[in-house]
């Protein structure tokens, strides 16, 4: 046993290799400090900027041809009505008795003073409504976001409400919100977690036991819920106590015609078909939220690897794959550029299905992007050691006692 | 032995009487007024969405409807119009689903097959024009043919560019132009493109009359095609295009979306000055709106004016 760890040990501690990933790690730090924001310094396109890997099995490698259905959320589409006619649709929907209202509309400006408080009194008479509100600056020295007037203060006034930010980059690919905020006006929740919280305390607990700041969004797809039109839900004939009974309403815009597609309240989100350089918005906000409601409720998280576990596998996978380019490079030197490059385009190919496979099957995301950035490297890295630092680190080390192993080139081309 | 295995298939038929009896499509969106009949001579009920049918009888959808029907987790979406024999959608085999690995081996292969660098661009351009300007949704199409230009209203001038795209399956078309009163064919194409030029005076057209121009596939049912109206009429009197009030969804926009559109049509007409005109109208009423600016600078780069395009949007 102990003449096995000698020979694993052997093998595997390689005092170049590891100065060869020490020196990779320390350009890939600097890189990372530039993060690339600087475009002559972009490796890529710019249209490959705002993508993750996940974004692929989101648009290409889940099978779309399975609809996940969410039984307990219902969308309204309330199109572009005047606020008469949401006071009807309020009305009607607390007759059915739901177990929590969104609307994600906001209501800037003071309208016809009746049809207003006809509004107000709608909104006061429903408890479980949640209205919409949005985050506006961050004050770093508070620590507090301020909230904007885009939803009138007269029908938040005693009505419970959510924020319906979603975390974006420049680039507006919606992966991400965050659950809880401090405002000026103290804690609030996000639009989809408030809602979920009138309807389902417990699920919205599990959620803040997760402690994290922000969560990413695991969509289960567009099409997954009901969907009623302003003008069914308003027509006497439909009776929707069975669609709508102890479920979670969400009343949004929703486009106004099945076959037209508008752009308003319009996001990208990793579902896109196109990944890259994303041509137009494909999903409504209204519908975002109602799959992340969907999430909270089903404990369907997408998990992430803690940052240590992610940084010790980069620094393995980097170091294992020295040590083998290392010893193709003593053993085949003459091959050595052609079976490299194989082996390289094997792994990308094979890490790239792993974490698909993983994402896919378990929501593990594991984001190895120093590690590819590693693996693309190493080639390079063994040859510029080899021909330059190999030497005067070896006259280095040598100089405080530790002597480094010759290298010893054997051709088996 | 053959008592119990007499309860077994008892068992069995009743588990699957059980099921059969608690098949049912869940109908998850409806638009318009879809009915269901259970048999063709019994009378048509109104659909609602969030209702169930059951897996036999029939669905009739009008025109302009559309029913999303849930089958398990297969979703039929009957956009078309027509009375459909839900006993046949239950019963067909539905689509196979691959599996994670196939998936991801199609999507590898399809990489490699569809690896679109700027040399490839160049060389097989014809491959590649997927990308237009325009609004989807304009035309009411089918098959996913949308007609982008003309629009409704009134052409003035002889030479008219007929354009049109296709989402799924680019390929060949028939274009067909009508004349709208007789319902006689004027002219008749098959078209490998999503563009086609034509001389309407050389076409003997008539002035004041209206005529249709239609878009089918081919090798899709002949039947299901876009097609849109137009006056042929005197240059003075051509109002094509820059009468927005005659698209429907004009009317339904708000009205970011209807200078979008404006915009969108202006570019499209060759009215470049006043396109940018509208774009920074547009621009100077949502300064904020990130998509706007993305599409000026679309926009502008589509005018060569790079340098313009990515100082509006840096990425």
């Amino acid at each position: 046993m102990s003449t096995f760890f000698r020979q694993f040990v052997h093998w595997i501690v390689k005092p170049h290799s590891i100065l060869v990933t020490l020196v990779l790690f320390l350009f890939i730090g600097v890189l990372d400090m530039i993060r690339f924001n600087l475009h002559f310094l972009d490796p890529f396109n710019n249209g490959l900027k705002d993508y993750e890997v996940t974004d692929i099995v989101f648009s290409r490698l889940e099978d779309h041809t399975q609809v996940t259905f969410c039984d307990e959320v219902v969308l309204v589409n309330i199109g572009q009505p005047d606020r008469e006619r949401i006071t009807q649709m309020l009305k009607k929907l607390h007759s059915y008795r739901p177990r929590s209202i969104g609307l994600d509309v906001l209501f800037e400006k003071n309208m016809d003073p009746i049809v207003d408080s006809a509004l107000q009194a709608t909104m006061a008479s429903i408890p479980n409504l949640i209205l919409a509100t949005k985050l506006q600056s961050y004050l770093p020295e508070e620590g507090r976001f301020m909230i904007t007037k885009d939803q009138n203060p007269k029908f938040l006034d005693g009505n419970l409400s959510g924020y319906t930010n979603f975390l974006s980059a420049d680039t507006f690919t919606v992966r991400m919100f965050s659950p809880f905020e401090l405002t000026v006006n103290g804690p609030a929740d996000a639009f989809a977690v408030a809602v979920t919280r009138e309807a389902n305390p417990e699920a919205v607990r599990r959620l803040q036991e997760r402690h994290n700041a922000v969560e990413r969004i695991n969509y289960i797809g567009p099409e997954s819920f009901t969907q009623v039109s302003a003008d069914v839900l308003l027509d006497s004939a439909f009776n929707g106590e069975d669609l709508f009974r102890n479920k979670i309403v969400l009343m949004g815009y929703i486009g106004e015609e099945s076959w037209a597609v508008s752009i308003n309240d319009k996001l990208y989100t990793p579902l896109n078909p196109k990944y890259t350089g994303r041509a137009l918005p494909d999903m409504y906000g209204v519908v975002i939220h109602a799959n992340i409601i969907a999430m909270i409720l089903s404990d369907n998280y997408i998990y992430d690897f803690p940052k240590w576990l992610i940084t010790l596998l980069e620094i393995l996978f980097t170091y294992v794959n020295v040590v083998m380019i290392h010893w193709i490079y003593r053993r085949f030197h003459v091959a050595f550029h052609p079976i490299t490059r194989t082996i390289q385009l094997l792994e990308f190919s094979i890490l790239f299905f792993m974490t698909a496979y993983l994402f896919n099957y378990f929501q593990f995301r594991v984001d190895l992007g120093s590690g590819i950035l590693g693996l693309a490297l190493a080639y390079d890295f063994v040859m510029i050691y080899e021909s330059l630092l190999r030497a005067p680190l070896t006259r280095f080390f040598a100089r405080m006692n530790v002597h480094l192993p010759e290298l010893e080139v054997t051709s088996h081309e | 032995m053959k008592t119990k295995l007499f309860s077994f298939l008892i068992f069995l038929f009743s588990a699957l009487t059980v099921f059969a009896q608690d098949a049912a499509f869940r109908v998850t969106d409806v638009h318009g007024m879809v009915t269901y009949q259970e048999t063709k001579l019994s009378s048509p009920q109104r659909v609602w969405p969030g209702g169930k049918l059951p897996v036999y009888g029939w669905v009739n959808v009008p025109e302009g409807a559309a029913i999303n029907l849930l089958d398990n987790s297969t979703m039929h979406r009957l956009k078309d119009k027509g009375s459909y024999d839900l006993e046949k959608f239950y019963n067909t085999r539905r689509e196979q689903s691959l599996s994670f690995t196939n998936r991801f081996w199609n999507y590898v292969n399809n990489g490699l097959r569809s690896a679109d660098t700027e040399r490839d661009l160049e060389k097989y351009h014809q491959n590649f024009m997927a990308v237009s300007g325009g609004v989807k949704g304009y035309g009411p199409g089918d098959q996913g043919l949308v007609l982008l230009a003309p629009l409704p209203g009134k052409i003035g001038i002889e030479r008219v560019e007929f354009r049109w795209e296709r989402q799924a399956h680019p390929g060949v078309y028939t274009f067909t132009l009508i004349d709208a009163a007789s319902g006689k064919t004027v002219y008749h194409a098959e078209v490998a493109d999503s563009v086609l030029s034509v001389n309407l005076v050389q076409l003997g057209l008539e002035k004041q009359q209206t005529y249709r121009w239609s878009i089918a596939a081919i090798g899709s049912d002949p039947t299901k095609k876009a097609e849109l109206d137009f006056v042929f009429t005197d240059p003075a009197d051509e109002d094509i295009q820059r009468n927005l009030d005659n698209l429907k969804d004009y009317h339904l926009a708000d009205e970011k979306e209807k200078q979008w559109m404006k915009a969108t049509i202006l570019e499209m007409e060759g009215y470049q000055y006043e396109a940018q005109r509208t774009f920074e109208q547009l621009l100077f009423d949502f300064p904020d709106d990130g998509h706007i600016r993305h599409l000026y600078a679309l926009f502008l780069t589509r005018q060569n004016d790079v340098k313009r395009g990515q100082s509006i949007w840096l990425d």
